[in-house]
């Protein structure tokens, strides 16, 4: 198993004629935090469902901590935490009461699980709703119970499909900050999660496993794709604004492969593996049009059009 | 060691679905209906200037002819719900993703229906003991016959509630079903075998007047009140007269009825896919 908390091997999963999941094979490294990506349709949610004992695949395997999904669900799920999409809760019991309840399944003591309640709440930022039924919380206050119960009994490895699905900005902004805090509290914890938001992931993750059509097309780490993405996009900024002439001018800079307006702002595609980008901001100052922010675009996300382009 | 970890969750998921059923709207609906049954049977007798009976098996008689219907009642407001509901109300996401087998959730809330429906039902079968008893003076005798042949018909019921839970996608629908199917089906079935000639001694209708079949003064009464029909109508009735029930027999295939569907329960639950 290569030592892999996570390990997919040769799954497939068929429904009627369609085949959701085709001959899939990745490994989770330890302690890593892994985005799962890919357009609708391209087997996550199947994958992750079969890692979760949720559904059943065709055939090939899925191994959680070295055991078999398929033989020991039981044993394999021992010490996984889980949110999968938007799961809802007994709207009867409070979150206490939820922890509870999982707690026991999980076989911790009603000691530790008060312990630990305590601790997760404020970590999820939940505290003060601790013995408020669960039916009369939000979508997000949901989610974020959600994944506090995941975190319950110190698991070792977290499989997240989609945890901001369906939140309003304000939520899926929690949600990142507090799988962020989880991340830095924990370094000994195997996360991967499945999303379609890409600054989401380039900001949480440190490696990338991307599937389409139920085949996996990239399996690297984040900062090896953002190198080899070899050309960037970058926003420029300036007091003329996307004049003709500022446009013409910063065409004609070193290395600059191309230029548009955008809006406002003036989008740059920059050759990255020609010239260092302190080089390109320090050409932009000199040009006279007053560039005075250069943000960096979103080197994952033409990575991902690119690949998800040539999977057709 | 794994076995005592399988009962120690099969413990666990009982008692958090009693909890849930507890504090549900069904279960407040279910005991006031079952109270006001009770109550109905209790008083209203004096209330219109008449008695509960005579003796402690007549008074007692009265309360064993709504049982099985308080039963199926009871199967379909919960046992009928549990299963379904964890696909319809997607909880099923955060429970069967868990270090737990399909089977040990499943045991657990077939017990947590059966032992809520079966304490509600001998709550109701002390209460009509100790009427009979308040009301004549006198102990009734076959109280415990009954209870028996009820629990039996608890376990019977929850397995086919289950079954039709396991098999739908919305918890109404699946209630309704259950309700008709044992209400409404099995008896069709049944009076359609035995027009045919048919012993239907199999069928869980038939099965289950035991309950009532089970109590000597409930047949003597019947009988009683069938005779006299039968000779102001000039008609004969011997074909309808209600016999006592053979115990073993009648509780055997209420088991038999409740295991069988349990087991295929079973079956399409451990198998369903989220």
């Amino acid at each position: 198993m290569d030592g892999n908390p996570i390990e997919i091997a040769g799954l497939c999963k068929v429904y009627g004629g369609f085949t959701a999941v085709d001959n899939l094979s990745f490994g989770v490294r330890r302690n890593s935090f892994t985005g799962f990506l890919g357009p609708n349709g391209a087997g996550k949610s199947t994958t992750l469902k079969i890692l979760t004992n949720l559904i059943k695949p065709t055939s090939g395997h899925a191994f959680l901590n070295g055991t078999d999904i398929r033989e020991d669900p039981k044993e394999a799920l021992t010490g996984v935490g889980t949110v999968i999409e938007t799961p809802e809760f007994y709207g009867y019991l409070t979150p206490r009461e939820t922890f509870r309840y999982i707690g026991g399944i999980i076989g911790m003591t009603n000691e530790s699980v008060s312990c630990q309640t305590e601790e997760i709440l404020e970590k999820v930022k939940m505290s003060e709703w601790a013995d408020k039924r669960l039916s009369t919380f939000s979508k997000g206050m949901r989610q974020r119970i959600a994944l506090g119960q995941a975190l319950l009994g110190d698991p070792s490895i977290i499989i997240l499909d989609e945890p901001t699905s369906g939140l309003d900005p304000r939520g899926m902004a929690e949600i990142r900050d507090i799988l962020k805090n989880i991340r830095n509290d924990n370094g000994n914890l195997t996360i991967i999660m499945s999303s379609h938001i890409l600054h989401e992931v380039e900001d949480l993750c440190d490696r990338i496993v991307m599937v389409n059509h139920g085949r996996l097309i990239l399996d690297d780490d984040m900062d090896r794709i953002r190198q080899a993405a070899g050309v960037e996009t970058m926003v420029l900024k300036s007091e003329s604004g996307p004049t003709d002439a500022a446009i013409d001018a910063v065409s004609r800079v070193e290395n600059v492969i191309s230029v548009r307006r955008d809006g406002q702002d003036i989008e740059i595609r920059y050759d990255v593996s020609k010239g260092e980008r302190s080089k390109l901001f320090a050409d932009l100052a000199s040009l006279g049009i007053g560039a005075y922010s250069l943000t960096e675009g979103d080197s994952l996300e033409q990575r991902y059009l690119e690949l998800i382009r040539e999977s057709r | 060691m794994d076995v005592a970890d399988d009962l120690r969750q099969i413990i666990q998921v009982a008692k958090y679905e009693v909890m849930k059923f507890m504090r549900s709207r069904k279960f407040l609906i279910y005991s006031a209906l079952t109270a006001a049954v009770v109550l109905l049977i209790t008083f209203l007798p004096y209330v219109l200037g008449g008695n509960l009976g005579d003796t402690a098996g007549e008074a007692f008689s009265t309360y064993v002819g709504f049982v099985s219907l308080l039963v199926l009642l009871g199967a379909t407001l919960f046992a009928s719900y549990t299963l379904v509901s964890e696909f319809e109300e997607r909880t099923a996401l955060i429970l069967f993703t868990r270090p737990i087998k399909r089977v040990t959730i499943f045991a657990g809330k077939f017990l947590s229906c059966f032992v809520l429906v079966g304490a509600i039902m001998v709550a109701y079968y002390l209460v009509a003991f100790l009427a009979a008893l308040a009301a004549t003076g006198s102990l009734i005798t076959s109280f415990l016959p009954s209870m028996a042949m009820c629990l039996a018909y608890v376990f019977a019921t929850t397995g086919v509630a289950m079954l039709v839970s396991s098999l739908f996608k919305k918890g109404g629908t699946a209630a309704v079903v259950t309700f008709l199917a044992v209400l409404l089906v099995v008896p069709i079935v049944s009076s359609a075998a035995s027009g045919a000639g048919v012993d239907t001694w199999f069928m869980l209708d038939q099965a289950s007047t035991a309950i009532s079949n089970s109590v000597p003064e409930y047949v003597e009464m019947t009988n009683g009140v069938l005779e006299s029909m039968g000779e102001a109508m000039g008609v004969d009735m011997s074909g309808m007269m209600v016999q006592a029930a053979d115990c073993v027999r009648s509780g055997s295939v209420m088991v038999a009825w409740g295991a069988v569907a349990t087991l295929a329960s079973l079956a399409l639950f451990t198998r369903r896919e989220f």
